[in-house]
């Protein structure tokens, strides 16, 4: 017995030792350097909170959460939304669509920098879009000025992430009995009742699953920001990605108030983290 | 029947982590213990060091200076094969990359050095040697490479005054060496010029009369006014007041700053800042408004990128731009058509030379004198130098010796190929350059590594932005501006 216990736990420890390389240790060095001030290239010199209170006196740190829990959540909201109507449209059978549904996958499997390059494009003053625009008779637009820069970073956003939903909610409504449905016809329910009734609740897990994985990764999209706009203008797209790349890589490279802003902001995912393993796995 | 899955209790948990801790800890040591610590003493004389490895071999060093000599202790270890790590920072033109492959290949086949070259993309080399850095893991030799102020300043660079002397200090502009010294010493080696020169379409000038090159701001403004036709889509200058990754902007605007007068720093201390007192700033942005308010430059300009007056000229949206030769050397590659219709010229008042990439090598190589060699090899033969790395990349990049500049005039003179386009001589260009806009601070006029983490981080491009676009009172955005850069010179210089 003694012995099973024994091998149970060498089993375990190649997993727990790869989580505490990659995981715990970068994570309690972030949180160390956190609390140091370091020149590039020299020793740490331990200041406490000064890097907290820094980050929490300064304006731009609340522009930054604001920027960023917008781009998330407007865009993890649009993704959902398309995703699921994608995915009940080609759930159905008709002719063509395997290839429809391979056709939807493409802007998820295209690299992000050659994602961003091809919107500088569309979006510039002479663009796809704004002759269409003037096509039909309307001003061109700025769409990377200040008004406009956040919408159109969010787009970009959608356009490449909306396929991950897709294929979350298809697999989710293939799993759900169709003896259901079935039943459910035989008592007359409408298809707008199906939706609601069957297909739904039983894509909840899937739905909460794909949102909340998809939230934190948009909340650490770097690529689309940095190459589109780089923070501006005015800061108007400047998320916690492009903020902390700055911190860490540009500006005095001070790579603590870099750690610091990412602790200040580990709540977040931490309960983001903690809202998926319930959904997906049913407990805390 | 569905089992439950067996719950391992705290204790336990705790327990099998530290003892994966353990076993890290052991297979460290294990691994230390396996690969000896190189020992490293230095020589400070100009000898023949021979260091005598107990009972397997001999190792035999030739020293030409004072050096640090390596050797692995140990008796059954082999002698460490010399290898140089180089990081290149990639070139807009590929004969310029080719050239530093070529010419690091034949070093080591000359000298018997490994050398492994790395070709970086622009925007991640900084990154990188930063991340390289904190890891204690820089490469010997960077070349092309950014930020050697701020590297220089952190004592991370080895002085390169011997090298500088060797290549011919005397041959050197003494511009391209003010761009070397920090704090009085030389720690990098400028490679080239990279003028951000105005460009212009002849056709588009001749047809409105507009005399080029303009020779004063207001000359510019005039110019750009009755270049602008919006019915025909052009707008008479490109004036790029984006903030996505893009030098470009906030170079055109120092550049109008120091026309302008501008003071940023007297001295490099936080007392020496001056920017809050500095009437030229409210003038510069000023002026940049009139650009942007008036409509001269595109009406997207503030969602420019790096590439954004790029694409803007060469698809003849613009009629006039400052730019490194990015620009020209696509048109002659790509649209020999528009090429013929484009000049090159001065920027008024004096042209901003955006040639900051520098060669230099790091505190912590072993190899610091073959690395030294390296350089020097890679610029002694001038005319090698020229030719391929100047004139192969049809003068992307302008020579900094005298010695070579002097053929490139001659060039200019005879109506060569990629020079036909420069309204006057590169070579009067190039020696009435005045201002650098990376670290090169006026009017103290020397190398200010808090300067470089500024314009590298585009936050001059985010104070020019809020100041002319986000229309924000220009004296709170200059007091910002001067309470940023004391801040960081208080950290660091005090």
């Amino acid at each position: 017995m003694k012995l099973n216990k024994i091998a149970d736990w060498l089993y375990v420890l190649p997993v727990l030792a790869v989580i505490t390389i990659i995981f715990i240790i970068p994570l309690g060095y972030t949180f160390w350097i956190s609390f140091q001030e370091k020149a590039l290239g020299s020793g740490a010199k331990f200041i406490g909170l000064t890097n907290y209170y820094t980050i929490l006196n300064s304006k731009i740190f609340y522009v930054i959460i604001s920027n960023t829990l917008i781009y998330s959540f407007s865009a993890v909201f649009i993704k959902a939304l398309i995703g699921l109507g994608v995915a009940l449209l080609l759930n159905r059978k008709f002719p063509g669509r395997g290839v429809l549904r391979a056709f939807s996958i493409i802007p998820w499997a295209a690299p992000a920098f050659a994602v961003a390059f091809f919107f500088i494009l569309l979006y510039d003053l002479k663009g796809l879009f704004n002759r269409i625009l003037t096509y039909i008779g309307l001003p061109a637009l700025r769409y990377l000025g200040p008004e406009l820069a956040m919408p159109s970073v969010i787009f970009v956003n959608v356009w490449k992430g909306w396929p991950f939903f897709f294929l979350g909610f298809l697999s989710g409504l293939q799993a759900i009995p169709q003896e259901i449905y079935e039943s459910a016809e035989i008592d007359g329910a409408s298809r707008f009742k199906k939706l609601v009734y069957i297909t739904l609740p039983n894509l909840k897990t899937v739905f909460f699953t794909v949102c909340l994985l998809s939230l934190m990764w948009t909340m650490g999209d770097f690529t689309t920001i940095y190459l589109l706009t780089g923070g501006g203008p005015l800061d108007r797209t400047l998320t916690i990605p492009v903020a902390s790349y700055f911190k860490a890589f540009a500006s005095g490279a001070s790579i603590p108030q870099a750690a610091s802003l990412l602790i200040l902001v580990l709540p977040i995912y931490l309960i983001l983290i903690y809202l998926v393993m319930k959904y997906a796995y049913g407990r805390t | 029947m569905s089992q439950e899955p067996k719950k391992v209790d705290r204790r336990k948990f705790i327990y099998a982590g530290l003892g994966a801790v353990a076993l890290i800890a052991i297979g460290a040591a294990a691994y230390i213990a396996m690969n000896p610590p190189v020992v490293t003493v230095t020589k400070p004389t100009t000898s023949v060091v021979t260091t005598t490895v107990p009972t397997t071999s001999v190792v035999t060093t030739t020293v030409p200076t004072t050096s640090v000599v390596t050797t692995t202790v140990s008796t059954t270890t082999p002698p460490t094969e010399k290898k140089l790590t180089v990081w290149a920072r990639s070139a807009f033109v590929a004969a310029n990359n080719d050239w530093i492959k070529k010419m690091c290949l034949e070093w080591a086949q000359k000298t018997g050095i490994k050398v492994e070259v790395s070709l970086i993309p622009t925007g991640e080399l900084t990154p990188k040697l930063i991340a390289a850095i904190e890891a204690g893991t820089p490469p010997d030799v960077c070349i092309h490479g950014y930020i050697p102020a701020t590297l220089a300043e952190q004592g991370l660079l080895v002085t390169l005054d011997d090298v500088i002397n060797e290549l011919g200090k005397d041959d050197i502009y003494p511009f391209k060496l003010r761009e070397a010294t920090v704090n009085g010493k030389i720690y990098c080696f400028p490679d080239h010029f990279e003028l951000y020169y105005l460009l212009a379409r002849k056709d588009l000038a001749d047809a409105k009369g507009v005399k080029l090159p303009p020779t004063s701001l207001d000359e510019l403004y005039e110019a750009a006014k009755a270049l602008t036709d919006k019915d025909k889509g052009v707008w008479g200058f490109g004036y790029p007041l984006g903030k996505g990754n893009d030098a470009d902007g906030e170079t055109t605007f120092l550049w109008a700053w120091y026309c302008l007068g501008g003071k940023i720093m007297t001295s490099k201390s936080s007392a020496g800042v001056v920017i809050k007192n500095d009437k030229a700033f409210l003038d510069a942005v000023a002026y940049t408004r009139k650009f942007w308010e008036e409509g001269l430059t595109p009406p997207d300009s503030d969602g420019w990128t790096d590439a954004s007056n790029n694409i803007n000229f060469i698809d003849g949206r613009i009629a006039m731009t400052q730019n490194p030769p990015s620009i020209y050397y696509s048109l002659m590659t790509g649209k020999p058509d528009m090429a013929a219709k484009t000049v090159i010229m001065p920027s008024p008042i004096s042209t901003m030379d955006g040639g900051d990439e520098s060669c230099y090598i790091f505190a912590k190589s072993k190899y610091v004198d073959e690395a030294k060699d390296l350089i020097v090899y890679l610029f002694k033969d001038k005319e090698e130098y020229r030719k391929g790395f100047c004139e192969n990349g049809n003068y992307y990049s302008l020579p900094v010796f005298k010695s070579a500049m002097e053929t490139v005039s001659q060039q200019w003179q005879k109506g060569q190929a990629g020079l036909k386009a420069w309204l006057v001589n590169p070579k009067d260009v190039v020696e009435a350059v005045r201002w650098e806009p990376s670290r090169l601070v006026q009017p103290l006029n020397e190398c200010v590594g808090i300067w470089e983490d500024l314009f590298w981080a585009f936050e001059i491009a985010g104070f020019m932005q809020r100041a002319v676009v986000g229309k924000e009172d220009p004296e709170k955005v200059r007091e910002d501006f001067h309470n940023k850069v004391v801040q960081l010179a208080q950290k660091r210089y005090g």
